[in-house]
Order: C-alpha cells, then sequence, then structure tokens
C-alpha cells in the first residue's frame, strides 16, 4: 500500500482575501477508502480549503492534484487549459455544500440525475 | 344597438389581427434576443456602459417619437437610401417593426436584469462543481431560473406590447387600431369603433394573462404538491 498514489493531495496551499490569510501552506493527503475530518474554529478556512479543490476559489499558490490530474493555479483567473483540467477534476468529485445550493426550477431526481446525465454524458438507466 | 353594424365592423377590424399579432411576436422574440445580448454585454465595463446608455434613451423617449425617427428620420440619410437597407428601410411595416423591437429591448434587458441578479449564487457554484461549462451554466441553470423569477414582470411587457403595435397605425400600417382609424374617418362613429378595438385588445391580453399564469406555474416544480 504503499506506493499507490492518493487520490486527491494537496500541496503547499496558499490562499488570502485581501489581507487576510487563510490557508498558509496547507500539504492533504487521500489515500482511496479515507475518510478524513477537517475541524477548526469557525472562520479557520475549513470550507475555503475545500472549495479550492474544485477551483470554486483558485489558490494563490499550492498544487492539487485529483485522481491523477494536476493544476497548479497562480491566483486570478484561470487560464484555458487549467479552466479544461477544472473541469476534468469537477467531474470526479462529488461536492456537498453547508446549505445544499439545490436547483429549484428541478426536481429532486433532476437535481440529482443533472450531473451524470449532462456532464458525464451517461444514459438514462 | 346595431347588431348587423357591429358584426361587419369586428369583421373589418379584425382582418387587422395578423398584422397586429404579427408585429407584437416578433418584436417580442427580437426583443428578447437582443435583450439577452444586453445582459451578456454587461459582464464587461464597457459593455454596461453601452447598455446603459442603450437603455436610458430607449426607454427615455417616447415610443413614438422612436417610431417616427426610424420612418421619417432615417430615410433623410443618402448613404442609407443608396445601401442595401433600403429596400427595407422604406417599407413602414420594417420601421414599425425595428422601433417596436429596439423599444422593447431595452424594457426587457432591465426585467431580464433583475431575474439574473436574482439567482442564487450557490446554484451557479452547483453548477461549477459538478463540472459544467460556462456556456452550459448560463443555459441549464441561470436562465431558467432567470426566466422563471422574470416571467410576472415580463408578462407586463408582453401585454405593453400588445398595445404598443397600436402606435403602427400612425406611420399608414393597418393592423386594428389602424382599420379604426380609418373608419372612424369613414362614418364618424367613434365610439363604436374604438369600443370594438379596445374590446379586442381586451381579449388578446386576456389570454396573454392565462398563458403566463400557467406558464408561470410549469415552471415551478417546487410548487407541484402545493397545487391540489
Amino acid at each position: 500500500m504503499t506506493n499507490t498514489s492518493p487520490a486527491v493531495s494537496v500541496k503547499g496551499l496558499h490562499k488570502s482575501f485581501g489581507e487576510n490569510k487563510v490557508l498558509r501552506g496547507i500539504d492533504l493527503k487521500a489515500q482511496d477508502g479515507d475518510v478524513i475530518s477537517l475541524i477548526g474554529a469557525s472562520g479557520s478556512g475549513k470550507s475555503t480549503l475545500l472549495r479550492c479543490i474544485p477551483m470554486l476559489e483558485t489558490p494563490d499558490s499550492g498544487a492539487i492534484s485529483v485522481g491523477g490530474k494536476h493544476i497548479a493555479p497562480r491566483g486570478g483567473k484561470l487560464n484555458r487549459a487549467e479552466e479544461r483540467t477544472a473541469r476534468a477534476i469537477r467531474r470526479d468529485l462529488g461536492f456537498v455544500f453547508q446549505n445544499f445550493n439545490l436547483w429549484p426550477h428541478r426536481t429532486v431526481l433532476q437535481n440529482v440525475v443533472e450531473a451524470p446525465l449532462i456532464v458525464q454524458r451517461r444514459n438514462k438507466t | 344597438m346595431d347588431v348587423p353594424y357591429f358584426a361587419s365592423l369586428f369583421r373589418d377590424l379584425l382582418s387587422g389581427l395578423p398584422l397586429t399579432l404579427n408585429l407584437a411576436f416578433l418584436a417580442l422574440l427580437g426583443g428578447f434576443v437582443l435583450a439577452l445580448l444586453l445582459n451578456l454585454a454587461r459582464t464587461t465595463r464597457t459593455g454596461t456602459a453601452i447598455a446603459g446608455t442603450y437603455v436610458f434613451f430607449f426607454r427615455g423617449t417616447p415610443l413614438l417619437v422612436q417610431l417616427f425617427m426610424i420612418y421619417f428620420g432615417i430615410a433623410q440619410f443618402e448613404f442609407i437610401r443608396s445601401s442595401f437597407l433600403w429596400p427595407l428601410l422604406r417599407e413602414p411595416y420594417w420601421c414599425g417593426l425595428i422601433a417596436l423591437m429596439l423599444n422593447d429591448a431595452a424594457y426587457t434587458s432591465e426585467i431580464l436584469r433583475g431575474g439574473l441578479r436574482a439567482v442564487p449564487r450557490g446554484t451557479q457554484e452547483a453548477a461549477r462543481v459538478s463540472g459544467m461549462s460556462s456556456l452550459q451554466i448560463l443555459r441549464r441553470v441561470t436562465l431558467p431560473i432567470a426566466v422563471r423569477q422574470a416571467l410576472p414582470a415580463y408578462s407586463n411587457e408582453i401585454i405593453s406590447m400588445l398595445k404598443s403595435t397600436a402606435l403602427v397605425s400612425m406611420i399608414s400600417l393597418m393592423d386594428v387600431t389602424g382599420i379604426a382609424r380609418e373608419a372612424v374617418a369613414e362614418t364618424w362613429r367613434a365610439v363604436e369603433i374604438f369600443l370594438c378595438a379596445g374590446l379586442i385588445y381586451l381579449v388578446l391580453s386576456l389570454i396573454v394573462t392565462r398563458a403566463t399564469s400557467r406558464a408561470e406555474r410549469a415552471l415551478s416544480p417546487w410548487q407541484f404538491g402545493a397545487r391540489q
């Protein structure tokens, strides 16, 4: 089990909002099957760390890899190639928001099947 | 009550209905597309300035003035009379349609802007983490929610547009109002004639009201349970 590459890894992640440095060099590795809890006071950056992994926030520096896809953004907007990698990463990730963020114009079933159907182009079975 | 007269009057007025509906439908369609483009332009700073100026002028001046400017004003320019657009722009129909469309776009873009701004940010983030492209997010999440939220205000605009088409009778088009005006000039029975014309518009707006409230319900899956 020593030479399996981690499913999700984060290296030297930095993110600040203005003057406020939220993440200062976070390293994290998650193997297949790991269950990991992030614990911290409110405002300590748990959500920011999570939001950085699918690039909902662009980190200022650091590297992220998910399922063998690597991305190392340098703050600001993602360029075209990075945006493509980010989309590939998002396809492989599941993400549950604190307040769910369901799509109100869709039914429950449609909310569930939208991503597999539209993004991963699986058929309806 | 002169029943035969009213019957023949209605028949006359209804012959203008196709033109009224044609103008209203195409103006709303073109206006909506233009309004969408105006809202997409608002993502940049110059685009915002352009869209703002456009709305300022077309919402700030009377539709009748815009109609006259396009019908009488544009023809003054030699380069337009010699351009390929002239066969269109000398027709009152196209001038009327363009004026209605441009005017509608200004109002619709503001209605749509309200709808877009009320789309919860989280729904777009959810779409992004599920791996959708910006275009997919716009088409599958942002626009449907925005349109649903803008619908009550937009039904106002549809009705208002339907009635605004009456102004094209000022540039010699024979819509319902155009025919009514001509009939008044011939018979001087202004009250009866305009009463009938008004009734036709009233029925049209009733149909629009019904249709939009039905569309509102169809686009609100969160209300499906509450319907029974």
